[in-house]
């Protein structure tokens, strides 16, 4: 078997990774070098084939730089918070190796997006007719939490067994893993541009990926003030705000905002 | 009757409810080293001072470090003499020793928690202004670890049975609401310091 | 924007700092014999593909005793899967254990294809030199031979463990077998290029 992987091309690893993705594992022994090569090369190829149709929706240059940076916010969960996740599946009982752990995470990053990557001319067809930015923008994060539930349930299920809090574990995982992946997708913004905005590689670091979901709940409450607002920091917040221009008169009863 | 030894009938409480005869022991499990405990503390500080490297001011700095610290290991350091105490009024049967390896295996396991959080704080750190988040975070989850791991491990060193004895349950569960309580307080002050740090 | 002025500099430095770690993981894991393949990833991902520092290389060639060390070890993780011993854990130092074995099992593969592929003759250089490589040969295999044999004792121990519940020296007997691999590379060292 491990011979086998060593010699396998990318179209083989493809079938496995979406057929049977357990029968990679080698009993208990877990054949990294022979499998990550080409486990990354499937998320580069993939994520890069979903950031291309990402990209389509301004076209251009864009095409090339989403299709660049996909693959990166989809592996930074794995970079940064592999530790982490280790130690909480430690914590809830699981023997878990971290060369087991980074190999089913690996797998389900690399499933996630070959399903991803499926998902891609439905997307483009969808982009295609001119859709809506904030529509494009849910059907993206729609394609994703589909994909990216599907690898989540690949890695869990590629795990050693046992663990009286195991459920906790997945639980925290999914957090701290979700957590890194909205900011690692804040931070390589722009994925889709407005058709009318400027096309950049990534912007200046500024705020967060929370202030930005703010912004947009208020939004759709009506206030747009955006999320620049929020990148006072947390401690300085009433401080800052002070120097916001004053707020709209609040509306008289039963006169609507909107 | 709670216990097969003389001396546990002897000093049993009159209210000490009858251990189920075909209970199964415990399993034993081996106490983690000092050092291993000691260099938990010091991940907790570690991943303090990661999160606190995004304010960019040693005095906040110093001031995280015990602030991360402090709740966890503080609520458990004053809570764990009172858990073993009425643990022993109450006559039940873990060793007191077994009830401290599962707080010392709690402490590591928070230790190692917090240890590999710090990619995922220094992340935050670097890239946003939520170093304060990232500290509560940095708080919270581990410190939440710790106490589900202390609850499983005091449960497991109690009985292996399916069902706790009912005075033990009453004892877990008030013991984690002191713990809480205290972390809370503990906290509350921790963030005081904090906020001074950043305001001068 | 003044928030910028305090974690643009951390950012710089932490995406130096990984860079840097990257690197020397790659050199690091081509220099224990992974394919360029690993060094390349290494480079780009290196939290992954930590726990290959800790092995070496597998030869292109594989040995003759190669499905033995497989049932061997493949046993040892199913007498730690057995109930009763789960709170057991192996060190680290069984895959750098595995990985040497498969090593000196290759080169054991290699010295059979030489043999194999030198045809008879009378020459004394020859003979000679024949003669050296087929007893270094058959020094590194009853090595090879040895710390199996330990493996199946260590996978003993364990079961000794599970019904009298007392401590395993893994760590030491695992140790003592590395010795014994650690043996090969000198006997080879001794022989062929003395």
């Amino acid at each position: 078997m491990i011979a086998a992987s060593g010699q396998m091309s990318l179209l083989q690893l493809t079938v496995r990774v979406l057929r049977s993705p357990s029968s990679l594992l080698d009993g208990d022994r877990v054949p990294l070098a022979a499998l990550l090569p080409g486990l990354l090369a499937l998320v580069g190829l993939a994520g890069g084939l979903f950031g291309v149709v990402i990209g389509s929706y301004r076209g251009g240059i864009q095409h090339l730089f989403a299709a660049i940076k996909l693959p990166v916010v989809l592996m930074l969960p794995l970079l940064v918070a592999l530790p982490a996740i280790r130690a909480l599946y430690l914590a809830g009982g699981v023997a878990l190796r971290y060369d087991r752990l980074a190999f089913a995470a690996m797998v389900g990053v690399a499933r996630a997006s070959l399903l991803a990557a499926a998902m891609g001319p439905a997307l483009w067809l969808l982009y295609s007719v001119n859709l809506d930015y904030h529509r494009a923008v849910m059907t993206m994060c729609a394609a994703l939490c589909v994909a990216g539930a599907i690898g989540l349930g690949t890695m869990a299920s590629l795990l050693p067994g046992g663990g009286r809090l195991r459920v906790c574990a997945h639980l925290a995982s999914l957090v701290v893993a979700g957590v890194v992946f909205a900011q690692g997708g804040w931070l390589l913004r722009p994925f889709l541009v407005r058709p009318r905005a400027e096309i950049s590689f990534v912007r200046p670091i500024e705020a967060d990926v929370f202030s930005s979901v703010g912004a947009a709940w208020r939004s759709s409450r009506g206030d747009y003030r955006g999320w620049e607002a929020e990148s006072v920091p947390l401690w300085d917040r009433e401080r800052g705000l002070q120097t916001e221009p004053e707020p709209e008169p609040a509306p008289q009863r039963g006169e609507d905002r909107r | 009757m709670i216990a097969t030894d003389a001396t546990h009938i002897a000093t049993a409480p009159p209210w000490s409810l009858p251990t189920p005869a075909s209970a199964p022991a415990p399993t034993p499990v081996a106490a983690p080293s000092v050092l291993r405990v000691l260099l938990s503390v010091a991940a907790m500080g570690l991943v303090a001072a990661a999160a606190a490297l995004g304010a960019a001011d040693v005095d906040v700095l110093v001031r995280a470090i015990p602030a991360l610290a402090a709740p966890t290991l503080g609520a458990l350091v004053l809570t764990a003499p009172a858990l073993v105490a009425v643990h022993q009024f109450f006559g039940l049967d873990a060793a007191p020793e077994r009830l401290i390896v599962a707080l010392a295996h709690a402490v590591v396991a928070g230790g190692r928690i917090a240890l590999g959080l710090v990619p995922v704080v220094l992340f935050f750190a670097a890239t946003s202004t939520l170093w304060p988040l990232a500290l509560a975070a940095a708080v919270t989850i581990p410190g939440l670890a710790m106490a589900c791991v202390a609850m499983v491990g005091l449960r497991d060193a109690e009985t292996s049975a399916l069902v706790m004895p009912p005075r033990f349950a009453m004892l877990l569960v008030g013991w984690a609401m002191l713990s809480l309580a205290i972390a809370l307080r503990i906290a509350v002050s921790m963030a005081e310091l904090v906020a001074e740090g950043v305001k001068s | 924007m003044t928030a910028l002025a305090t974690f643009e500099p951390l950012a710089w430095l932490l995406a130096t700092g990984y860079i840097v770690l990257g690197a020397a993981c790659a050199v690091l894991l081509a220099r224990r014999g992974h394919p360029q393949g690993v060094a390349l990833g290494a480079l780009a991902c290196w939290p992954l593909f930590l726990p290959l520092l800790a092995t070496h290389g597998e030869p292109a060639g594989a040995g003759p005793m190669r499905a033995r060390i497989a049932a061997a070890v493949a046993a040892l993780h199913e007498a730690i899967a057995e109930p009763g011993v789960e709170h057991f854990h192996l060190p680290d130092d069984l895959a750098g254990l595995v990985s040497d074995l498969y090593r000196a099992d290759a080169r054991l593969g290699v010295v059979d294809r030489m043999l194999a592929s030198v045809s008879p003759s009378s020459a004394p250089g020859v003979v000679h030199s024949t003669a050296l490589l087929g007893r270094a040969r058959a020094a590194a295999a009853a090595q090879i031979e040895a710390v199996l044999d330990g493996v199946v004792q260590l996978r003993l121990q364990i079961g000794l463990r599970a019904l009298a519940g007392n401590s395993v020296p893994v760590r030491e007997r695992l140790r003592d077998l590395r010795g014994r691999l650690a043996a090969i590379d000198e006997l080879e060292a001794m022989d062929l290029h003395g």
